[in-house]
């Protein structure tokens, strides 16, 4: 029985219990701060920790914990991103009076995220992908005073209990067919199954599995609660949507489809496969409707969904690959394009609308640049990090026999340029008259701004230092397939 | 007398459909949560068969552990319920449209 494996774990579940714990006493002045400090201390902690397992698979408790190099790539991005979103809540009114429990379940939710990448174990799976759900369906509506957050938490808390339903159902089929729940077991034993064919309700777990995930990473067509949750829920909170809950959704996904159902991928990848592709067309097509930033950032998030499901449908290891190099990009490129939406809601009411954003960029120049690095980045221009990640998914099909999905990757990209692009036009056009002369000028909270840079950076990084990323991912996908 | 496993799995598959239906037909969201209770419920009963089939106990831990993450579910779902009715004295999700899809 190995115990340290867990200590990432024990060291953030500890950290969750004392930012809340915190909320039982009246802190003033500069210790009201003690909950993000508390929480910021324990995540660069745990980065420590889970940098220092990096290495070959180790098995904690009796095989429930696998903490993997794709598990400890996955747990990083997780880390980074949360921290990015405490950051990104600096002064954020909905957490107003409520900080401890604010911070508290910001930290619950990456606890249960890290507990579904390096889950060895159905149940253990089960239990992080619960924790992450429950505690963003109380972060979505905790804005008690604003109807649309509320609204945004229940329609969250049905659909996601809907996911939940669904992925019960299918692990119980899966522990049917298979006789435990260790998902090490299970994939020794799906080897050795057959063609899925002759089992009615293996492919029904899978289907099942395959539905209750893509609720999780908003996958069409299990996607309708997406726009409205991402639009209703407080901005730091949909930036965490988008990108800790994707990430822990594909490390699932990958961990179920590409590591322990390799064996039968000829039968589950068309599968994927119709899910990836109805995610692209419908997502992108979604977004080009849209007038508000944060919603066409949502119907963004399903087109992402399916460029990344790609790199599961294809079940090798250049799929994982280029699904943990696509993941790191997209998270950077979205949390900064949050971190701009987030500074202009503070500045003017309705700040997420798209006419609120024109001109911006003559204002305030570094966040116009920000804002267009990471636009091009989400379409997938050359030579960004968006366009490195996006090719090495297309190759990836391509090398696994799959060129439609390419070719239909590809075309939808096309047309994202349109959505993508337009922001970026908007906010380099001339202001209307009037604007930005006598308005309120808030002083922009250092944290927020920081992400925003921190991410322009890490887009160009990314791509300029591609091959070290690479290597990392090559790594993490080797853990998973050998 | 053992009960066979499809017995099980006919029981929880009609528990499944049941509250699939619910969902799809209920717009109250108090009867929308017992639906999914429905179909949570579903799942533990093919749990707790199919453990018995294989005579291993990690079926019925997993039926435990749905149960509690049940609870804290429907905890949330009402509390939410609750703080919507609040604010504006009606429950229906239909009406329920400050915003689009």
């Amino acid at each position: 029985m190995n115990y340290i494996v867990g200590t990432p774990l024990y060291i953030m579940s500890a950290v969750t219990l004392l930012a809340i714990l915190t909320g039982a006493f009246h802190l003033k002045g500069a210790a009201r701060r003690l909950p993000e400090w508390i929480g910021i201390g324990g995540i660069v902690a745990t980065l420590a920790v889970v940098t220092g397992l990096w290495g070959d698979s180790q098995y904690g408790f009796a095989g429930e914990i696998h903490m993997s190099r794709l598990g400890i790539l996955f747990t990083w991005i997780i880390l980074v991103s949360a921290l990015a979103v405490i950051a990104l809540s600096w002064g954020e009114p909905a957490g107003a009076g409520r900080r401890p429990e604010y911070i508290g379940l910001i930290l619950a939710a990456a606890t249960g995220m890290m507990l579904t990448v390096t889950a060895g174990d159905l149940i253990v799976l089960f239990i992080g992908i619960e924790l992450l759900s429950v505690s963003l369906y109380i972060l979505c509506a905790i804005e008690v005073v604003r109807e649309r957050s509320l609204e945004s938490g229940l329609k969250y808390l049905i659909t996601g209990a809907i996911g939940t339903a669904l992925l019960i159902y299918g692990f119980a089929l899966l522990y049917g067919m298979t006789g435990t729940t260790s998902i090490e077991a299970i994939g020794t034993t799906l080897a050795h199954a057959g063609p899925l064919t002759s089992q009615p309700l293996l492919i029904g777990s899978m289907a099942l599995i395959a539905a209750a995930l893509g609720f999780k990473a908003s996958a069409v067509p299990f996607h309708m609660w997406t726009p409205d949750v991402y639009e209703g829920a407080p901005t730091p909170v949909t930036a965490f949507m988008s990108t800790g809950t994707k990430t822990a959704a594909l490390g699932a996904f990958l961990i179920v489809f590409t590591g322990a159902a390799q064996g039968m991928v000829s039968d589950w990848r068309v599968l994927i496969g119709a899910i990836a592709t109805a995610s692209m067309v419908v997502g992108n097509i979604g977004a080009l409707m849209q007038n508000s930033v944060k919603r066409m950032l949502a119907w963004s998030s399903i087109a992402q969904a399916g460029y990344l499901l790609i790199g599961v449908a294809v079940g090798t290891q250049y799929g994982a690959r280029a699904v943990a190099y696509y993941l790191i990009a997209y998270v950077t490129m979205t949390l900064a394009a949050f971190a701009i939406v987030i500074l202009r809601e503070r500045e003017v009411e309705n700040g997420d609308q798209l006419v609120s954003f024109t001109g911006y960029g003559r204002r305030r120049p570094w966040a116009g640049v920000v804002m267009t690095l990471a636009m091009l980045s989400l379409a997938g221009f050359p030579p960004l990090a968006g366009f490195i990640g996006k090719f090495m998914l297309f190759q990836a099909a391509i090398d696994g026999d799959m060129l439609w999905i390419a070719i239909v990757g590809a075309l939808a990209s096309v047309v994202s340029v349109v959505y993508y692009l337009r922001v970026s036009i908007v906010m380099w056009s001339p202001a209307p008259a009037g604007e930005f002369d006598g308005g309120r000028r808030l002083r922009i909270p250092a944290p927020v701004a920081a992400v925003a840079v921190i991410g322009g950076v890490g887009i160009v990084l990314l791509a300029v230092l591609a091959q070290p990323v690479i290597d990392l991912c090559q790594g993490a996908a080797q853990s998973l397939i050998p | 007398m053992t009960v066979p496993i499809s017995a099980y799995l006919m029981l929880s598959v009609g528990l499944l459909v049941l509250g699939m239906l619910g969902v799809i037909r209920r717009r109250n969201p108090l009867l929308l949560l017992l639906s999914i209770e429905l179909m949570l419920n579903a799942g533990n009963v093919a749990l707790i068969g199919f453990s018995r089939q294989w005579n291993d106990p990690s079926g019925q831990i997993f039926a435990l552990v749905v149960m509690v993450v049940a609870a804290a579910e429907v905890v949330i779902g009402l509390g939410l319920t609750v703080a919507v009715f609040r604010s504006r004295m009606n429950l229906d999700v239909d009406e329920m449209s400050s915003m689009k899809g």
